[in-house]
């Protein structure tokens, strides 16, 4: 449609600096845990959305899809990024009937315009040559007033969607927290693994009409496990701290696994941290019910072919000692961040709406992303 | 950014700039030929310029401004930065460039700087630093350190790591002295691997105030040191301070005068078990800052600079072993490259093309638009743009700058190569080597290791002074020629040229473009700037070593091998100029030569043989001698001290006299063996010996070996079979004749053994056996 360049000098400067702030942090991996990010890419978007200049639904998607195209560029391995750009896109489409409502002719005023301004918007400009110039003055009089006033409603509709999308994305885990007393009964055993926010609220939440015990694993190498004990602890709640390896000898006691999470993936599955599929596995095994805490953001609208595409490996330094020369030049250390827990190891997955299978997950995507346009897109593969 | 401003932690202004001081230039010629025609700091780093890195870390730890100090290729440097990022309005850290083109010496470079803008802490970057860190608690550390101790000016940050470690400088061998209550460091001390110091001075007033002391050498420098305002004044006040480490901070710190103090930031190297170290207590870790928060994924982190092409290959490595994540190839620190991470730690880049059959092992980056073709193997090796591995060719552990073309059946093993460089076909290039930019090689050559080929003859070679990365006008203008003329005629010598320039086609085969430079190789210790042959030639060898020991595809063993040829240098220039005796042995080892000095003289002084056994003992601890050569050499005096003419008395009274030395040398059979043998190689070659008696005298020295209890008859029966098999295979190494001598005698021994009262009658028969046969 349009060269990058005409794309970037779309960008206001303190746009542009913006964004490249953003692409920094993530390269230096200051932006971490799902939330954060999550968080930041959607703020990114509202500024795209508020401070460039379009003037169709499509151009903006273009602008929008170039700025998620440089972060995937950036931090390919990041879903969230993909997520909330898929969402913002979902959201500008359904706000695009109102643009492009009312009569073709607003539509084609635009065009008019735009091919009138000059070299802004080529493709368009070529669209105005084949239109006959009969009755053009009228045209563009009539309907070009009421095309920039409509432009301008829907701009701030969708800032408003996009607000509401990061009020959203911001109270996920009180929305989810409010399902926790239908699933959390008295005096159970639950175990869950590592570090998550999302988990924390949902049993501190029930741990205020109920008593029960929880086991955390320490989830190595990160060893967060020992943080979510301490942000556990209260009245309620009787806390263990169990290393990994004792997961499966312990299972047989345990009630219920409740797990948090960094993706969901569109099959179901699960992105998340490493030692989660173990623990997965160990609860099938002895049938125990695998529960899954995850705001709605968290919906990666894509299926993992490949799992090793969306994990990152972190530094070695954790498993092994940078200073052992005789370990650190014969041993190759792979210290991955994230599990892959297949769909078929989760119970049920639990959102702001309540609980969902694992096979629903497609089903609820599609209300969330438009699918068709962005699947094709998301694979960064070009 | 926002913990910088927290962390630069001025009480005194918080809108205190944090600045940095980069020194881009490396005042030393580590990287040659490499560097010739780009400044080290912009030559690729896992196909970005180093410089890069250094930025980038500068910038995460919040630095408000950089001042990049160049010397040579100072152009380049600027233009570079002028184009990336960091000139852009909205960059959170400017950039400056500083030349100093007079200096030659960190220290002299660091005197030109001004310092006004430098009135509060600073970080100083003595070459390109790789890191992941953010330095934000350790310059709070620092800051809290100068409220305590007024005289504070440095602290230096350091990595442990064991020895042999792939990151360490194997030509160094630093000891630091660390206070471990409060990491003060009392002293730096660096010791040369080559030729091996064996001791170690600590002056006293370094150490007496603190009331412990740790005596580290397992400390890497990192090239990374937070500055007090006053380190530039202490530059600028003291002329002779030329190096960081060697110079300022060992001199101030032994000094008594200056009673500035440094410190010591240790980073261990391993994050999740941080808590259970035994560390003290205000070892903060870089972790701290990461609190409780989930987002801060703690890592005590990486850091390291890239002195020379050994640690340019060690930090590759550790890149792409991801030690350094999340500044990793496929983290993609620059805009242009998109690297994606595949198993076996695979970066590719798009588009590669890669061969149906190739082979693209583990730790391998391959740039946009390499091709690797069918049956050719790459493994742990760094392909830059456009690099070409032809078939059936191997590259392993070496890296390909932009261009740079492998043809068939070559193999290219720990070997940096510049850009455009062309590899002809069955070529091998062994370890070591560096190849500067548009170099072609081959067909059909094999270059040794070590050697360094430039496109164009080093210039006046190896001053102290001159720089790596110097550029004479002249040079560059016919590096660029050169340049333009092998692209003219596609990476073949173009007719035009081949009348000015004549290359090394000998050794770098019949199409070959470029010079061997001298002075890389182990035989190239002809410099004109030392004419005395015997201690300069030592010295050459020394310095040659040194420079090896930077290179890429160094191992630790080879600090033995130097270590070794330098001494038997040193041993023969010294052999020289000793006795005439001492030069007919002259491969002996100065401690072979001393040790026989020692025992003659314990003879002629008719010591007690424990007086003369502390003293031989005493040498060998002094000059570091082996157990095997002095056993050796003591039973060849006492066989050199018998009289051939009045056998057997004289042999009887050696042997009972000072058979006692050697007989404390023995700890195992094995060695009883070792003497048999010794005395057998004297008797079959010492030219004292005239041939009648030299049978007779070896049969006597084993009797009365045995006799008194020197030696026992099982490691005369031993060797006896032992050698009677080397006869029986040819003799190699063992005379016939002796070992025939010796059988009847041996024969006796196993009669006597199995059965022990005929020992006196046997006694008698080999006795007489002997008279029979010397007559």
């Amino acid at each position: 449609m349009e060269s990058p360049k005409q794309q970037s000098s779309a960008f206001s400067r303190e746009l542009a600096a913006n964004i490249e702030d953003f692409i920094a942090k993530l390269k230096r991996g200051e932006l971490q845990g799902s939330k954060t990010v999550a968080l930041k890419t959607a703020n990114l978007m509202r500024h795209v959305v508020a401070d460039s200049r379009w003037d169709h639904a499509e151009t903006l998607k273009h602008l929008l899809k170039t700025v998620g195209r440089r972060l995937l560029k950036a931090q390919a391995r990041e879903l969230l990024i993909i997520n909330i750009v898929c969402r913002v896109l979902h959201i500008v489409s359904e706000a695009a009937p109102q643009i492009n409502s009312g009569k073709a002719a607003a539509s084609t005023a635009l065009a008019v315009d735009s091919g009138l301004r000059g070299a802004e918007t080529p493709a368009m400009g070529l669209g105005s040559s084949s239109m006959s110039s009969r009755n053009l003055a009228d045209q563009v009089s009539s309907s070009l007033l009421r095309a920039e006033a409509n432009l301008y409603h829907t701009k701030s509709d969708i800032i408003s969607e996009i607000n509401e999308y990061i009020t959203e994305v911001e109270c996920a885990e009180d929305e989810i927290a409010r399902n926790a007393l239908d699933h959390i009964h008295s005096s159970e055993i639950i175990l869950t693994c590592g570090r998550s926010r999302t988990v924390e609220k949902f049993l501190l939440t029930a741990a205020r009409k109920r008593k029960f015990h929880v086991i955390v694993t320490e989830c190595a190498p990160l060893y967060d496990g020992h943080e979510q004990a301490k942000a556990l602890a209260s009245p309620n709640i009787e806390v263990v701290v169990v290393p990994d390896s004792a997961v499966f000898a312990i299972m047989s006691r345990v009630n219920k696994v409740i797990l948090g999470t960094h993706a969901v993936m569109a099959n179901g599955g699960l992105i998340a941290a490493s030692g989660t599929h173990m623990v997965a596995a160990a609860a099938r095994h002895h049938s125990t019910q695998v529960m899954v805490c995850a705001g709605l953001y968290k919906h990666a609208p894509s299926f993992p072919f490949d799992d090793d595409r969306f994990n990152t490996l972190m530094a070695p330094d954790a498993v092994l000692p940078y200073g052992d020369a005789s370990l650190v030049g014969a041993v190759d250390v792979v210290s991955p961040r994230y599990d892959y827990v297949p769909p078929d190891l989760v119970d049920i997955l639990v959102d702001d709406n309540g609980g969902h299978l694992p096979s629903y997950i497609y089903r609820l995507q599609q209300d969330l992303y438009d699918n068709a346009n962005d699947l094709a897109w998301n694979i960064p593969d070009q | 950014m926002a913990p910088s401003k927290a962390g630069s932690g001025h009480d005194k202004n918080d809108h205190e700039q944090l600045m940095a001081i980069v020194m881009a230039d490396s005042f030393d010629d580590l990287f040659q030929p490499l560097s010739l025609n780009k400044p080290r700091c912009l030559l690729p780093l896992c196909n970005v310029p180093m410089i890069e890195y250094t930025l980038e870390f500068l910038a995460s730890s919040g630095v408000n401004e950089t001042l990049v100090v160049c010397k040579s290729h100072a152009e380049a440097i600027k233009t570079y930065i002028k184009q990336s990022k960091w000139a852009r309005t909205h960059s959170p850290m400017k950039v400056k460039t500083k030349v100093v083109q007079q200096s030659r010496t960190v220290g002299e470079a660091l005197r030109e700087i001004d310092d006004a803008p430098f009135r509060s802490d600073f970080i100083l970057c003595t070459g390109v630093v790789i890191s992941n860190m953010n330095l934000a608690p350790i310059m709070e550390m620092h800051s809290a350190n100068g409220k305590r101790d007024k005289d504070q000016v440095m602290t230096m940050i350091l990595q442990e790591a064991t020895p042999q470690h792939r990151l360490r400088d194997k030509s160094d061998e630093s000891v630091y002295i660390i206070d471990p209550s409060n990491n003060r460091l009392l002293s730096v001390d660096s010791l040369p691997s080559v030729p091996k110091a064996n001791h170690l001075d600590i002056p006293l007033n370094t150490i007496v105030e603190a009331a412990e002391v740790e005596i580290r050498a397992d400390l890497i420098d990192t090239n990374v040191y937070i500055c007090s305002p006053e380190v530039l004044e202490l530059f600028r006040d003291n002329f002779d301070y030329q190096t960081m480490r060697s110079d300022f901070i060992h001199f101030i710190s032994i000094s008594t005068l200056d009673s500035s103090t440094f410190y010591a930031h240790i980073l261990t190297g391993t994050s999740g078990l941080d808590g259970l170290r035994l560390d003290d207590g205000n070892g903060v870790d870089a972790r701290d800052g990461g609190g409780s928060d989930f987002t801060a994924v703690s890592h005590s982190g990486y850091l390291a600079g890239v002195i020379d092409t050994s640690s340019y290959d060690a930090i590759s490595r550790d890149m792409i072993s991801r030690w350094t994540y999340p500044l990793c190839p496929d983290s993609n620190p620059v805009d242009e490259t998109a690297y994606s991470y595949n198993r076996g730690a695979v970066y590719k880049a798009e588009p590669v093309f890669l061969g149906r059959e190739s082979r693209v092992e583990h730790r391998v980056i391959l740039g946009s638009n390499s091709h690797v073709a069918d049956f050719a193997r790459v493994a742990d090796t760094v392909l830059g743009k456009n690099c070409g591995i032809g078939e059936r060719s191997l590259v392993r552990g070496s890296y390909l700058f932009d261009n740079a073309k492998v043809s068939r059946g070559s193999v290219v093993e720990k070997s940096i190569l510049g850009e455009r460089v062309t590899i002809l076909d069955n070529v091998v290039i062994e370890r070591g080597c560096l190849i500067g930019d548009d170099v072609v090689i081959g067909p059909n050559v094999r270059i040794p290791e070590f050697t360094r080929i430039g496109r164009r003859q080093p210039q006046k070679e190896e001053d102290s002074g001159f720089s790596d990365d110097d550029d004479s006008d002249d040079g560059s203008s016919a590096a660029a020629t050169g340049r333009s003329g092998t692209a003219n005629a596609g990476g073949v010598l173009s007719p035009g040229r081949a009348e000015s320039e004549t290359f090394d086609t000998q050794a770098l085969g019949a199409s070959g473009v470029g010079y061997v430079w001298s002075s890389g190789g182990a035989g190239s210790d002809d410099d004109d700037d030392f004419d005395d042959f015997d201690d300069d030639k030592e010295h050459g060898i020394t310095r040659d070593w040194i420079r090896k020991l930077h290179r890429i595809g160094t191992e630790s063993s080879d600090i033995a091998v130097a270590d070794e040829e330098i001494s038997r240098e040193r041993a023969q220039s010294q052999a020289a100029e000793l006795t005439p005796r001492a030069a007919e042995h002259a491969p002996e080892e100065s401690f072979e030569h001393e040790l026989r000095l020692t025992i003659k003289r314990s003879f002629e002084d008719n010591l007690d043989i424990e007086i003369a056994s502390f003293e031989i003992n005493n040498l060998r601890f002094t000059l570091n001698g082996n157990q095997d050569d002095m056993r050796r050499v003591i039973m060849q005096e006492i066989l050199k001290f018998i009289d051939v003419g009045e056998l057997p008395g004289s042999a009887k009274a050696a042997i009972s006299r000072w058979g006692g030395l050697v007989k404390k040398t023995l700890s195992s059979n094995l060695e009883q063996v070792m003497v048999v043998e010794c005395v057998e190689r004297f008797c079959a070659l010492d030219s004292a010996v005239d041939a009648g008696a030299r049978g007779r005298l070896f049969v006597l020295a084993l009797r009365f070996l045995y006799e008194f209890d020197i030696i026992e008859d099982l490691a005369i029966i031993y060797w006896h079979n032992k050698a009677s098999e080397k006869v029986a295979n040819g003799g190699e190494g063992v005379s016939a004749d002796l070992v025939q001598k010796a059988a009847a005698f041996v024969e006796w021994l196993e009669e006597e053994s199995d059965d022990d009262d005929d020992s006196e009658e046997d006694d008698d028969d080999s006795e007489d056996d002997e008279e029979s046969e010397s007559e």
